[in-house]
């Protein structure tokens, strides 16, 4: 059986594996990040948790070794998203004991969702670049896509400042405000875009390009402030 | 020298008493828990970022490697790693003796503070 899942909240993916390993479905592989091949089998025998990786691509044998060592077996990696898995008789997969480490751990994937971001970013950009200079509509699809991903990413960056007062025991920081700001200032942005985006040839062009000027001038602001979330 | 500005979490002082003598990742975590009896007992992913850092500010290195052998990785401290603990034991050692000494008699208020005095009006 195959199952489709994409999210970038691993909390999320790690329940809802553990509730098929409830059900009887342990996992087999995964393909590409989100589509996950079951068996059936016996209920509740593995627990299952989702970690990112230190490494661009899969895991070191140094942090290997030291899950093996607690019975946790790497099932998975796609980039840094690593599948871990433990029989469930050993107990619960605890891979941040302090709110030190854990509040590390939170900021080293927040900036990696920061990156992600400002790398939409550009991708965006050269692609409304791309749309000008070739005179063509479908480079813009591209810029819609590029787009989107980038609020998606900032959403994450966002949640991820959330959770990183919450481990802290700290309130209301700067962070949250700011990467909603952020959000906001994106979305804005991004909506500027798209009259000129959607309707290149229409009477209202000068107007438009301003609009979408402004827009990519938004969009700029928004992400500067996320990059600058602490 | 290094000089060391901030304290130590609990996580990386026990990693570091752990490491008295050259251990293998999951040495440590059985080692802490003993010393702690069993109150503290690491998670992978803390050791792991923890001996990362101990690795990069040269606290620790890695000793009795072999590249495609089935032996572990053993950690072992440096004398920097040895002036960490020492530098943190110093610095709690302080705390107690201040609290031994001036943390006898403490007052403690209740929440009903009446305002007049918080805020000095006569």
């Amino acid at each position: 059986m195959k199952k489709f899942l994409f999210t970038f909240n691993k909390e999320k993916a790690a329940r809802w594996l553990n509730d098929w390993s409830k059900n009887g479905w342990v996992l087999t592989g995964r393909t590409a990040g989100c589509i996950y091949s079951f068996e059936r089998c016996e209920p509740g025998e593995y627990t299952y948790a989702i970690d990112f990786s230190d490494r661009a691509f899969g895991v070191s044998k140094a942090y290997r070794e030291i899950l093996e060592d607690v019975g946790v077996d790497v099932m998975d990696a796609w980039g840094p998203w690593l599948v871990l898995r433990k029989n469930a008789a050993d107990g619960p997969i605890e891979l941040y004991s302090d709110p030190e480490s854990r509040a590390e751990h939170i900021e080293k994937t927040r900036m990696f969702f920061k990156v992600c971001a400002a790398v939409e970013f550009v991708a965006m950009c050269l692609c409304i670049l791309a749309g000008y200079e070739l005179d063509e509509w479908w480079p813009f699809v591209f810029v819609a896509v590029a787009g989107a991903a980038a609020f998606f990413m900032v959403r994450q960056v966002v949640r991820l400042s959330e959770e990183l007062d919450v481990t802290l025991g700290r309130s209301g920081s700067a962070a949250v405000s700011r990467g909603r700001i952020s959000s906001l200032l994106l979305t804005a942005g991004f909506l500027c875009l798209m009259p000129r985006v959607l309707a290149p040839n229409s009477p209202g062009a000068p107007i438009a390009s301003f609009l979408a000027g402004a827009g990519l001038g938004l969009m700029l602001v928004g992400l500067i402030a996320m990059v600058r979330t602490k | 020298m290094a000089v060391q500005d901030t304290p130590l979490t609990e996580s990386f002082f026990y990693i570091l008493l752990a490491l008295r003598q050259p251990r293998h990742g999951y040495g440590i975590i059985q080692d802490v828990e003993q010393l702690t009896e069993g109150r503290v007992v690491l998670g992978a992913g803390t050791l792991y970022g923890a001996l990362k850092t101990m690795q990069t500010k040269g606290w620790i290195r890695i000793v009795s490697e072999q590249q495609d052998s089935r032996k572990k990785k053993e950690y072992a401290l440096t004398c920097e790693g040895i002036q960490a603990f020492r530098t943190e034991c110093g610095r709690m050692r302080e705390a107690l003796e201040a609290a031994d000494k001036f943390g006898k008699n403490m007052a403690a208020y209740s929440s009903e503070i009446p305002a007049e005095t918080i805020f000095g009006n006569a």
